[in-house]
């Protein structure tokens, strides 16, 4: 009985219905959840650290609100007098001025004004809740009054007559708390809705009461900074009918004399959301009574608006905290079946944040219908912008916010959901801490409208003010210019400031920031393709729209289309040109009014053309045509596996674009490794091999030059003594001018070495030689392959990458740091910000790439985060676990980061040291860190007005000694080099005498500073580190014509000893004692260099000759 | 600065005056240490060695043959010098087994024969792509003179220099241009041309190190086949790689193997859920393994709170 009850467990246990109350951790939702679980206790730490401590920050704000309430209760009613009576007796007692919206009320208006005690007063908004975070900008407490029913008449929603109404009951409510408060009383728009003046008060703290001590006032006014109150009017609960201000209705007629049908949304939301304070605040009460985690939600959405810029004011998108709370309590509490909520009220604080981040990347409230959050009541008509109608009262909780700005928020909504699906990045930091909307960062170009135009008309308002009318303006013209070339337009419009009661409302800058998001490769198009000459209509809209540029062409396919041809050459260019011809033409913007920035990169840091595609595309077709020519020689003595390039020349990342056959008086060679099928006929001994492999390249040679004439080809030698590693390289010089170094892999090598590393018997320096050289033959002929097709494809599939590769490495030149970083690791390092390019959507721009990369390397932590970058898009969160413990291991090995500084693992090696084994040293990466992190600040406080000359600018004062190259000596060692031999032809001072004028240059092992770099190093290793700007890898000599070296820091002084591996002397006043001779190092630099050095410089630093 | 006794085997200070060149015009002192040589293994020359530490990086044989010139007064006592790093002759081939092997039996071979090998080996050289080799810094080298009283001469001259007597030597006063090929711009010019290397030559000398490399394989083979046969004087046989049969391909053998790591793998496959202790202990396990990862998520958001700012929003 009993063994039957066992068997049948076991059978269960094998059938998969195993313990179901336990979490199964080979299934894919186990390991989630234990990446999920650090980014909860993430979010619950940063939640303690943003609550408010509001009996410290805040603290009195409860008596002074009390002493408010009486305040304004006891403001004195008066009886109706006419407007003007009423504005010119108040303004002259007072010296205030009323504050009415433009325009002000005519001299001859008919209605009366007057004043009353509040219906109600009542503290509204985040103090109330406690919703308010520590980095918030700045910390307001509002109060609303309302005003009573009895002083409006059932038309006052037309022609503004509310907003006169309310605008003298503020200016009344101002002189009262001004006189009887004591706290500075400015006004100021509420979300710079410029219809809806409010008062702002800034309270000074109980400092002032107490009689004087300066220390205690100082005090004080420190503290009166720290927060405001706002008295905001509001109108009683449905003062007015929905019906009367549905989005169709045109109330304002008076601002809009020549069309009096014309409807003013913004108008009619602004007056109906001045009836729903009340009742939102009840809403939300509720809301955060029904649900514990509704006010953590509230805070983690402002913290997460707040990030990226957006805020409740028009100049902040009108998508803000309220909105978000009220969005969050509206999904609550309707929406769902059977008039439930759509939200559990049971969802966690978290788990709201991300529903509603869900909501909002789900939703496009720019749609054909408008966005109901609850029961959709009746059809009406729909807002022009954005829409999300509450239906009780519905009102769109949208109006402030423009179809630019919720295009935004959703943009950014869909990255974060991208991210929060996404198991492998760090979830935390990019949703909550990073600033993201720096707009370098954010748009691929950007660029300021100037004109005090913009403030002064508009062809027709909405009650939003000029500014407001003309952004709808331009950003419509935009937006159908870009067409498909675009993917977002934002246009960021200026903030209202307040101003005191006494002057007269402050008119909006005349400043719009435009930034827009390219469509990848689109925006470089140079020919756009309107509609076909047939199509009337659209031809004649087609017309109307681009005016005289547009033009009829005839294609090869025989259709006849509009055209419109631009004479920029690349993406930036195009943008500009575009954009400065529409917005003349539509808006009357011209030349001087818009500014673009950004330029600078394109032009004068690298050199892009729109060629260079091409250009690469080039080697890779000559490449194609290499590897054919050799897999066609016949009989070759061991079978072709593969032939793989190796070179940035033939990924698309090199900083100068190949020009196959241009005379550039240097040939590029592009790196090839040749994989022969395994063989057991290679000899068993490394020296043998490399040998063997020279015999191999001159039989390929022989076979080569016999089979094409198109083709020169050298047998060129790597800087390598016989040994172990890699001798020899054969140069495939076509007539074209494609060159190729093929170097010739044998496993057996790999093999061998591997042996050696893991033999017993071999001696400890024996085995490590090994296993560096094993490394070495890794990177050469496994890491290098792989990582050139990955980068390739990569390219292709990201347009944005080639170019962001090429300045970011152009960076890393600039600042001497590219001859101790490979182009490799850079490359990945790109690729990463590519792959991971959370808060933001994937770079659509080479500059946006840079920046962004610069970003991650000031805030990459390389102590302890490894950098996984999974180019194959198929590591598992065990694999990168294990990483991460790899490189803990590391850490906990060499604490000092001797060996390995950074950690950099790729789907194709997780070892994480293929790519920075052999370097940077800590040094270096603390210089980069150091680099990037002042670029990153730079970035972050200029943003798109910063000047790309800035970033690339290296401070030479940072090195202990600059060796000054001379150019012309390079130059002629580069044509010394290029001559057969010493005897050979004679070169001369004229072209047209010299023997070598006009043939195709010979290939050259590598860039004479690079060969001197390389002996420097080695006779000095452990002495001087040395810093310059050329690669070995294309980079030209004359780019950078300064190597700056600083003295190795552990060099310190010390007792003799016979094994001191540097250069040393004693010193002075200590007998035993020696130390680096620095004058008889850089004496012997100067023999070495000879006339290649102009100048060796030393540097003089107080701090740096102490250490 | 006190000369310091050099016959107890501690360093002299030889100060050697360094002229500034254009780019860098500044002349300064540069310092030798020497001694007489006392190497571990004695050789019968050591007496006349001086070994020299902390030598100049661009220094060579006519360097040091003009320095000692001043020092001694003619360039007849200097005989030689051996730099650390400089080149081995020889040719560090040895086919796969010969290195096991070549201890257990010495071969004795005759001297015009031996003489023939040794001109195949530097013949197998492969062209040298470099005209002149830097010294690494701070390196050393031994200095080979004449006769042994030259080497008191030269301390005692040393201690003249630093007692003000003598005029310190001068570097590279003397050197003849012909004698030493020159750095700089010649220097890396050339190297990159014979970088890229002639072929024939390079041919001809890859043909000379197979047909070395060959002969010692064969030596080899024919080495370990005498020890398999041969008794030793103790009556043992040596036990060498490479029976009488053909060794098997290593494609074979990796086979073998990796099936056999196959079937190993699915033996421990199949038992691995078998018995209901080993499905307990699995529970267990990722019981243990869950409150594990909530600790690792703990300790790291500890580890995040320590350092500053990581729970700031940026502005």
């Amino acid at each position: 009985m009993e063994s039957s009850s066992k068997r049948r467990k076991l059978n269960n246990a094998g059938s998969g219905l195993k313990h179901q109350n336990l979490i199964d951790f080979q299934s894919p939702d186990a390991t989630r959840l234990s990446s999920s679980s650090i980014f909860t206790l993430q979010t619950d730490e940063l939640l303690k650290n943003a609550k408010v401590d509001y009996d410290k920050a805040l603290r009195g704000v409860d008596a002074q609100l009390h002493q408010l309430k009486t305040i304004i209760e006891s403001a004195e009613p008066h009886e109706p007098i006419p407007i003007t009576q009423a504005t010119a007796t108040f303004e002259k007692t007072h010296r205030i001025t009323i504050p009415y919206p433009e325009p002000r009320p005519a001299k001859d208006a008919p209605y009366k004004l007057a004043f009353a005690k509040p219906a109600q007063c009542n503290v509204v908004g985040s103090y109330v809740f406690r919703t308010m975070t520590r980095h918030q900008a700045r910390h307001c407490v509002d109060m609303v009054v309302q005003m009573p029913r009895s002083l409006f008449q059932d038309k006052d929603f037309q022609d503004m007559r509310y907003f006169y109404r309310r605008a003298y009951y503020i200016a009344v409510l101002a002189a009262q708390i001004r006189e009887e408060s004591g706290m500075s009383v400015e006004f100021e728009f509420l979300h710079d809705n410029r219809l809806l003046p409010v008062l702002l008060l800034h309270p000074m703290a109980e400092g002032q009461d107490q009689d004087g001590a300066s220390a205690t006032r100082k005090k004080a006014k420190a503290k009166a900074k720290d927060y405001a109150i706002r008295i905001v009017p509001c109108a009683p609960e449905d003062l007015f009918p929905a019906s009367k201000l549905t989005p169709a209705s045109a109330c304002n007629r008076q601002a809009d004399s020549d069309d009096a049908k014309s409807p003013t949304p913004f108008y009619n939301s602004t007056i109906k959301a001045e009836s729903t304070y009340i009742s939102y605040l009840r809403v939300l009460t509720r809301a955060k009574n029904e649900c514990a985690g509704f006010v953590d939600a509230c805070v983690l959405g402002r913290i997460w608006l707040q990030q990226r810029g957006f805020g409740s004011a028009i100049a902040q998108g009108g998508f803000g905290h309220f909105e978000w709370s009220l969005m969050v309590a509206l999904l609550m509490q309707s929406g769902g079946r059977n008039g439930q909520g759509s939200l559990s009220t049971s969802l966690s604080a978290m788990e709201l944040f991300k529903a509603a981040i869900q909501f909002l990347s789900d939703t496009d409230f720019n749609g054909a219908g408008p966005v109901v959050l609850g029961k959709a009541v009746g059809g009406g008509a729909r807002d022009a912008g954005p829409a999300m109608l509450d239906p009780k009262t519905s009102l769109n909780i949208l109006h402030k916010a423009t179809p630019w700005s919720t295009a935004l928020l959703r943009r950014y909504a869909k990255t974060t959901t991208e991210l929060l699906a996404d198991d492998a990045a760090d979830k935390f930091a990019p949703i909550f801490i990073v600033k993201a909307n720096v707009l370098a960062e954010l748009y691929d170009a950007v660029f300021e409208i100037n004109s005090a135009d913009i403030t002064k008309s508009a062809s027709s308002d909405d009650g939003g003010g000029a500014v407001w009318a003309n952004s709808h303006d331009i950003y419509k013209v935009l937006s159908k210019a870009y067409g498909p070339r675009a993917e977002l337009v934002h246009i960021q419009q200026p903030a209202a400031k307040p101003w005191s009661l006494a002057s007269k409302g402050s008119r909006p800058q005349p400043t719009l920031v435009v930034g827009v998001v390219f469509n990848g490769p689109q925006m470089a198009v140079q020919l756009e393709k309107g509609p076909p000459a047939e199509d009337a209509r659209d031809a004649a809209r087609f017309r109307q729209f681009w005016g005289d540029k547009a033009e009829l062409r005839r294609f090869q396919d025989g259709s006849i289309l509009e055209c419109v041809d631009w004479s920029a050459r690349h993406a930036l260019g195009i943008c500009e040109e575009m954009t400065r011809y529409v917005l003349a033409r539509h808006v009357k913007l011209f030349e001087a009014e818009i500014a673009f920035y950004g330029d600078d990169f394109v032009g004068s840091i690298v050199d892009f053309a729109h060629t260079d595609k091409a250009a690469f595309d080039a080697v890779r077709r000559a490449f194609l045509a290499f590897e054919s020519d050799v897999r066609n020689l016949d009989d070759l003595p061991l079978s072709i596996r593969q032939i793989a390039p190796v070179s940035p020349l033939a990924r698309y990342t090199s900083i100068t674009p190949p020009l196959i056959g241009a005379h550039t008086g240097r040939l590029a060679p592009v790196d090839v490794n040749l994989f022969f099928e395994h063989s057991t006929k290679w000899p068993e001994n490394l020296v043998a091999i490399q040998e063997a492999k020279i015999e191999f390249l001159l039989d390929m040679d022989r076979r080569l030059t016999t089979a094409h004439d198109n083709m020169t080809t050298h047998l060129g030698r790597d800087n390598r003594d016989l040994g172990d590693e890699n001798l020899a390289y054969l140069d495939v010089v076509y007539d074209s001018g494609a060159a190729f170094r093929v170097r010739i892999y044998c496993d057996l090598e790999g093999i061998i070495l591997d042996q050696q590393v893991k033999s017993k018997h071999l001696d400890a320096y024996i085995r490590n030689a090994a296993d560096d050289a094993l490394a070495r033959f890794r990177w050469q002929f496994h890491i290098l392959p792989l990582h050139t097709t990955a980068l390739a494809t990569a390219c292709t599939r990201l347009p944005a990458l080639s170019p962001a590769v090429r300045l970011v490495k152009q960076w890393f030149a600039r600042h001497k740091l590219a001859s101790h970083f490979p182009d490799e690791l850079i490359e990945l390092l790109v690729l990463h910000v590519f792959l991971h390019a959370y808060p933001w959507a994937t770079p659509s721009s080479g500059t946006t790439g840079f920046l962004r990369t610069l970003d991650f390397l000031a805030r990459w932590d390389w102590r302890d985060e490894p950098l996984i970058i999974d180019t194959a898009g198929d590591m598992a969160t065990d694999e990168r676990v294990g990483i991460a413990k790899d490189l803990a291991v590391w850490r906990n090995r060499d604490p000092n980061m001797n060996h390995l500084t950074l950690f950099v693992a790729t789907s194709s090696d997780h070892s994480g040291e293929a790519y920075t084994r052999a370097g940077p040293s800590r040094l270096i990466a603390s210089r980069m860190t150091m680099l990037a992190k002042a670029a990153s600040k730079l970035i972050k406080a200029e943003d798109y007005r910063v000047d790309p000359v800035d970033l690339f600018d290296t401070n030479l004062r940072d090195y202990d000694v600059l060796f000054h190259l001379s150019p012309k000596a390079i130059r002629e060692v580069n044509q010394a080099a290029q001559r057969f031999s010493s005897s050979g032809a004679t070169s001369s001072r004229f072209k047209n005498l010299d023997g070598a004028t006009g043939q195709q240059p010979l290939p050259v092992r590598a860039a004479p500073v690079a060969v001197l770099m390389e002996e420097l190093q080695r006779v000095y290793e452990g002495t001087l580190v040395f810093f310059h700007g050329a690669t070995a890898a294309g980079a030209e000599d004359e780019d950078d014509t300064i190597i700056g070296a600083i003295w190795n820091p552990k060099l310190k002084r010390t007792k003799f000893r016979a094994g001191l591996p540097y250069n040393f002397h004693a010193v002075d006043d200590d007998e035993g004692e020696v130390e680096v001779n620095k004058q008889a190092v850089l004496c012997e630099i100067a023999r070495i260099g000879g006339a290649l050095f102009k100048k060796i410089e030393e540097v003089e630093e107080e701090e740096d000759e102490q250490d | 600065m006190a000369p310091q006794e050099a016959s107890d085997g501690r360093f002299a200070v030889l100060p050697v005056r360094m002229i500034g060149s254009e780019a860098y015009p500044v002349e300064t002192v540069h310092e030798i240490r020497i001694r007489p040589n006392k190497p571990r293994f004695p050789t019968a020359n050591d007496g006349r060695t001086l070994y020299l530490k902390n030598i100049p990086v661009d220094s060579t044989e006519a360097h040091f043959r003009e320095l000692f010139a001043t020092l001694l007064g003619g360039q007849r006592q200097f005989e030689s010098i051996a730099f650390e790093n400089e080149a081995q002759t020889v040719l560090a081939v040895d086919p796969a087994r010969a290195t096991m092997i070549q201890g257990f039996a010495k071969k004795r071979k005759r001297g015009d024969v031996e003489a023939e090998e040794r001109r195949e080996e530097v013949a197998a050289q492969l062209p040298e792509i470099w005209t002149r080799r830097l010294q690494n810094s701070g390196s050393t080298a031994t200095v080979l003179l004449v006769e042994e009283a030259s080497v008191a001469r030269v301390l005692k001259k040393i201690d003249r220099i630093h007692s003000g007597k003598g005029a310190q030597p001068i570097w590279g006063q003397g050197v003849d241009d012909k004698d030493v090929s020159p750095l700089s711009t010649p220097w890396i010019a050339t190297h990159l041309r014979l970088s890229r290397a002639d072929k024939l030559e390079t041919k001809n000398s890859v043909h000379a190190f197979f047909s070395v490399f060959n002969r010692k394989e064969k030596e080899a083979n024919e080495l370990a086949k005498r020890l398999r046969n041969e008794p030793d004087e103790d009556g043992f046989v040596t036990v060498t790689k490479g029976s009488r049969n053909a060794p098997a391909s290593r494609n074979e053998a990796d086979e073998a193997r990796a099936k056999m790591l196959q079937k190993e793998a699915k033996k421990r496959e199949e038992l691995k859920r078998f018995y209901r202790f080993q499905l307990r202990e699995e529970r267990k396990r990722e019981q243990a393994n869950l409150l594990k990862g909530f600790a690792a998520a703990q300790e790291k958001v500890a580890a995040m709170k320590e350092k500053r700012g990581k729970f700031m929003p940026e502005s």
